[in-house]
C-alpha cells in the first residue's frame, strides 16, 4: 500500500518495524515490536480491525471510536506525525487515504526502588525510575494538588526526549517559572538522555565548579520541593529530577531530618556540616599547623607527629596530594567496578593500600588519618555533586596552604566565597538566607528548628508565602 | 523574593565600613597622651559619629526615589553639577587611597604575625583577586559577600577578644577621670581620622534608597550598626587597658593583638589575624566598589577592566610606599584635605536641604 511504504520510507528502519496485512479490512498495521505491548496489538486492535472493518474513510474517527476500544487514537493524513507516534510506541493502521494512530505502549520499565545515593532510614523507600509516567504518577499520588502544572517540552532533534516542568501554580514564584521556560526552549540538542546534560544547559553560571541545581531520586524530596515554591524537571530515561533554584543549604538537607525530632534533626545537619569543614579544611590545615604555625598545636601532640614523619622522603604537602589522589583513585575504580567487586577494592585500597604506603615509608600514619578523616567527611554530604566539587577544592587549597600557610587557607577560602557569592540559581543568590541575613528563614538551615517554628514557608526560593499569612491571620480572628 | 538590600544588611554595612575603617593602631597613639581617660576621646568620638550617621541619613531621606539612581549623595541632591562632579572626583581619589591604606595595613599586619618574608606585592595581588571576582556581579555581590562572612567572624573575634580576659587587672582602669583636660583636648582632632568610613553613606545609603521605600527605619539601623561596631571598639580599648595598663599599652604597635598573643603561651595570633582579615578585606571590598561606582557612573563603562584598572591602582597605592609609617605620614595631607571639603560639603548640603525645607518621603 502507498500509504505503508510512505511511513517506511520516512523511518529508515527495518529490525524491529512489523508490517503486518490485514487481508478482511484491506489495511496495514505498522508498529515497533520492541516498544509496544504485543497482547494489546492483537487483542484490542487486530480483532476488532478483522471483525469490523471500515466502510469509507469519512466515518473513519466514528469508526475508530466504536470499534477500536483503545485510550488515546488519533486519525491524521501527516506522514510526520504518524512517524513521530510509531517512535513512541503507537500502532500505525494505514488506509489508503490516512492513518489512524493507536497508542499500544509497551515499554519495560523498572519498578520503583529505593535510590542507592540516596538512603533514608525513616522517610519513603521508593525512588524515581527510567519512566517519565512511573515519576509522574509517584508525584500525583502524593501530591493530589489541582494546582500541579505539569508542563511538557521536548528535545533532542533525534531522541525527541520528553522533558517536564513540575510546579504548583500558586507557590512557584511566576518569575522563576518564566525564566526557566525562557532557558528550556533555548535548549537545542540532537541527543538528551539525562538530566544531567540538561542541567548544563540551564545553569546560570555554566564555569563554575558547583552544581546550581539539585538532583534528586526521590520523589518524596521532590514534593517537599514543589511545596517550597520550588520547580522540579523530570526527564524522560533519567531517574534524577533536578530541583531548581538550588542554594547551597539545599545540598545538606535531606528528606530524613524531616522525618525527626528537632533535635536529632539540628544534630544530624550539623554533623553534615562539620563533615563540610572536615572535608575541605583537614589537609590544608595539617600542613598549616606542621609547616607553618605549629605553635598553634600542644607540644606533645607536635612531637608526636614530627616522630610519624620521621624518615618520610616526600615533603608533606607532596604526601598529602599523593594520599588524596589516592583516595580519588579508590573511589573512581570503586564506582566503575562490578558492586561487589567495588566494595572489596574500598576496603582493600582504603586499609591494605594505606597500611602498605606507611610501611613502605611513603607516607606518615598521620596523614592516612588525616585523608580517612578527609574522605569520610565528603562521604557524609548528602548530595553527590556538592561532595565531589567539595572533595576537589582541596587541591588548590592545599598548593594555597603550603605557599601561604594558615592565611593561605584563609585567602582561598574567601577567594571561593566571592565566587558562592555572585553565584546564583535562577536568580537567587547561592548563599539565601545567610546573605539576606533573613532570620526567619535561618531556622530551616545548619539547624532544624521544631516545625511549629517554621509556620512560615521559606521566602528562600522566591516563593510567595500569602497562605501561610491566611492561615495564621484567620487563626486570629478565632 | 528575599530583598538583598534591606534592614539588617543596612546595619551590618554600617557596622563593617565604621569599624574597618580604623584598624585600632590609633589605641596607642590615644593611650600614649590620655592614659586611662581613653574613654573622654572615645565617648567624643561616638558623639560625632552618631550625628554624622544621623545628618548623612536625614539626608537620604531628602532623595527623590523617584529619580534615576545616582553615584553618591552629591550628584542626586547638587543642583550644580561641575560642583558634584569635583566633589564625586575627590570622594574617588580619597576611596582609592583608603583602600590602599588598608590593605597596606593588613598586609603588615600579616607580615608582623605570620608571613614576615613574603613580598607586599604578591599578598597585595593576590588580595585584589576577592574584589575582582565581586565587582562582576554588581554591589549585590559585594553586599552578599560582606554580609555572610559577617556573623560566624563577628563571633569568632568576640569569643577571642573575651578570652583575653583570662590575665586582666581590673585596676589598670584607674584613674577613670582625666587627669589632664588639656590632653583630652589635644587628641579630639585625631577623631576626624576614624571618619573616613561616613564618606562610604554617601555612596551606598542611596542605593538602599533606591532599592527599598521603608525609610522609616533607615536611621535605627544605621545607628545599630554604628553603635554595635562601637561597642567592639570599646571592648578592645577595655581589654588592652585592662592586660597591659596605659603605659605599656602606649608602648606596642599592635595592642589588642599582643593582648591576644600573651594567652595560652603565644598561639593565638595567627588565628585571632583571621577575623582581623575578614574585616579589611570587607572594608576594602566597600571603598574599591565604591571608587568603582562613581567611575562607572560617569563613564557608563560596567566592565571588568575598568575593575581591573582601580584595584590595579589600589595595588600601586598599596606599594609605593617604603614602610606603613609613611602610608599614613605620605597620604594624610591629601586624605585631610579631601575629608575637610566632603564633610563640609555634606554639612552644607544638609543646611541647605533643611533650608529649602524639602518635601520628605515617609
Amino acid at each position: 500500500m502507498r500509504s505503508t511504504q510512505l511511513v517506511l520510507k520516512h523511518m529508515r528502519t527495518a529490525y524491529d518495524v512489523v508490517v503486518r496485512p490485514v487481508p478482511t479490512s484491506g489495511v496495514e498495521i505498522v508498529y515497533i515490536s520492541s516498544i509496544v505491548d504485543l497482547t494489546r496489538v492483537e487483542e484490542r486492535l487486530l480483532k476488532p480491525l478483522t471483525m469490523n472493518p471500515l466502510g469509507r474513510w469519512k466515518d473513519v474517527e466514528k469508526w475508530a471510536q466504536s470499534t477500536l476500544q483503545l485510550g488515546e487514537v488519533q486519525v491524521t493524513r501527516d506522514v510526520e506525525t504518524t512517524v513521530t507516534k510509531l517512535f513512541d510506541g503507537h500502532a500505525v493502521i494505514c488506509f489508503p487515504k490516512g492513518y489512524v494512530v493507536v497508542n499500544v505502549q509497551g515499554l519495560q520499565r523498572r519498578t520503583p526502588e529505593e535510590p542507592a545515593a540516596e538512603m533514608s532510614i525513616r522517610g519513603p523507600r521508593d525512588g524515581f525510575t527510567e519512566s517519565l509516567d512511573t515519576n509522574v504518577s509517584q508525584i500525583r499520588s502524593r501530591l493530589r494538588d489541582r494546582k500541579l502544572v505539569l508542563q511538557t517540552f521536548e528535545f533532542g532533534t533525534r531522541t525527541k526526549t520528553k522533558v517536564l516542568l513540575v510546579y504548583l501554580e500558586d507557590l512557584a514564584n511566576p518569575g522563576i517559572v518564566e525564566e526557566a521556560v525562557r532557558r528550556l526552549q533555548r535548549v537545542q540538542v540532537d541527543g538528551l538522555l539525562d538530566s544531567g546534560a540538561l542541567e548544563q544547559w540551564i545553569e546560570d553560571n555554566p564555569w563554575s565548579p558547583y552544581p546550581q541545581l539539585q538532583s534528586t531520586e526521590r520523589p518524596d524530596k521532590t514534593i517537599s520541593a514543589l511545596l517550597e515554591g520550588r520547580l522540579a524537571i523530570l526527564v524522560d530515561g533519567s531517574p534524577f529530577a533536578l530541583l531548581a533554584p538550588a542554594v547551597m543549604v539545599s545540598f545538606f538537607q535531606t528528606s530524613d531530618d524531616y522525618s525527626q525530632r528537632w533535635f536529632s534533626g539540628s544534630a544530624i545537619r550539623f554533623v553534615r556540616i562539620f563533615a563540610l569543614v572536615l572535608s575541605i579544611f583537614s589537609p590544608s590545615l595539617y600542613i598549616a599547623f606542621t609547616m607553618y604555625n605549629p605553635e598553634l598545636l600542644p607540644v606533645n601532640l607536635l612531637l608526636q607527629l614530627a616522630a610519624t614523619r620521621e624518615g618520610i622522603p616526600l615533603p608533606i604537602v607532596f604526601e598529602a596530594a599523593f594520599m588524596e589522589f589516592m583516595v580519588e583513585l579508590v573511589r573512581e575504580a570503586g564506582n566503575r567496578m562490578p558492586q561487589q567487586m567495588g566494595q572489596s577494592f574500598s576496603v582493600v585500597g582504603g586499609l591494605v593500600l594505606g597500611d602498605i604506603a606507611v610501611q613502605a615509608g611513603i607516607v606518615s600514619p598521620m596523614m592516612v588519618v588525616v585523608v580517612g578523616l578527609t574522605a569520610l567527611g565528603a562521604f557524609a554530604i548528602p548530595n553527590y555533586e556538592a561532595a565531589f566539587v567539595t572533595r576537589m577544592i582541596r587541591f588548590p587549597m592545599l598548593m594555597a596552604t603550603s605557599v601561604f600557610g594558615i592565611l593561605g587557607t584563609l585567602g582561598f577560602a574567601l577567594l571561593v566565597f566571592a565566587h558562592l557569592s555572585a553565584l546564583k540559581s535562577f536568580g537567587i543568590p547561592y548563599l539565601t538566607p545567610f546573605a539576606q541575613v533573613a532570620y526567619v528563614d535561618w531556622s530551616d538551615t545548619l539547624l532544624k528548628s521544631p516545625t511549629q517554628w517554621s509556620e512560615l514557608r521559606p521566602a528562600t526560593y522566591g516563593s510567595p508565602r500569602g497562605w501561610m499569612r491566611r492561615r495564621r491571620y484567620q487563626r486570629r480572628r478565632g | 523574593m528575599l530583598k538583598q538590600r534591606n534592614r539588617n544588611a543596612m546595619a551590618i554595612l554600617t557596622f563593617e565600613a565604621v569599624l574597618g575603617s580604623g584598624l585600632f593602631e590609633w589605641v596607642p597613639a590615644w593611650l600614649d597622651r590620655v592614659h586611662t581617660a581613653i574613654w573622654v576621646p572615645f565617648a567624643a568620638y561616638v558623639l560625632v559619629a552618631a550625628v554624622l550617621s544621623l545628618l548623612i541619613v536625614d539626608l537620604i531621606r531628602a532623595l527623590d526615589p523617584q529619580k534615576a539612581p545616582s553615584a553618591t549623595v552629591f550628584d542626586a541632591l547638587m543642583r550644580t553639577r561641575w560642583l558634584s562632579a569635583a566633589i564625586n572626583g575627590l570622594m574617588l581619589v580619597a576611596f582609592l587611597i583608603y583602600a590602599g591604606i588598608a590593605l597596606r595595613t593588613a598586609i603588615h599586619l600579616i607580615k608582623y604575625i605570620a608571613l614576615p618574608y613574603t613580598p607586599v606585592l604578591v599578598l597585595a595581588v593576590l588580595w585584589m583577586l576577592i574584589p575582582l571576582q565581586l565587582f562582576s556581579g554588581g554591589f549585590d555581590t559585594v553586599l552578599r559577600f560582606e554580609v555572610a562572612l559577617f556573623w560566624p567572624t563577628l563571633i569568632v573575634a568576640i569569643i577571642m577578644l573575651l578570652l583575653c580576659l583570662e590575665v586582666s587587672d581590673l585596676a589598670n582602669l584607674l584613674p577613670v577621670w582625666p587627669t589632664d583636660w588639656g590632653a583630652v583636648a589635644r587628641t579630639l582632632p585625631q577623631l576626624l581620622y576614624l571618619l573616613p568610613g561616613w564618606m562610604l553613606f554617601a555612596v551606598y545609603l542611596p542605593l538602599f534608597r533606591d532599592a527599598s521605600r521603608h525609610l522609616g527605619s533607615m536611621r535605627l539601623m544605621v545607628l545599630t550598626g554604628f553603635l554595635s561596631a562601637a561597642a567592639l571598639q570599646a571592648l578592645n580599648i577595655g581589654i588592652v587597658l585592662v592586660d597591659f595598663g596605659p603605659y605599656e599599652g602606649a608602648t606596642l604597635n599592635w595592642p589588642i593583638v599582643e593582648a591576644v598573643r600573651i594567652q595560652q603561651e603565644g598561639r593565638w595570633p595567627v588565628l585571632f589575624l583571621l577575623p582581623i582579615l575578614v574585616a579589611v578585606s570587607s572594608v576594602i571590598n566597600l571603598y574599591a566598589y565604591a571608587a568603582y561606582r562613581i567611575v562607572v557612573c560617569y563613564t557608563r563603562i560596567r566592565s571588568m577592566w575598568v575593575a581591573a584598572l582601580l584595584l590595579a591602582i589600589v595595588i600601586i597605592l598599596c606599594v609605593i610606599p617604603e614602610s606603613l609609617k609613611y602610608v599614613f605620614s605620605g597620604y594624610a595631607p591629601v586624605l585631610e584635605l579631601a575629608e575637610a571639603i566632603i564633610y563640609a560639603a555634606l554639612l552644607g548640603l544638609w543646611i541647605r536641604t533643611k533650608m529649602k525645607g524639602r518635601p520628605r518621603c515617609s
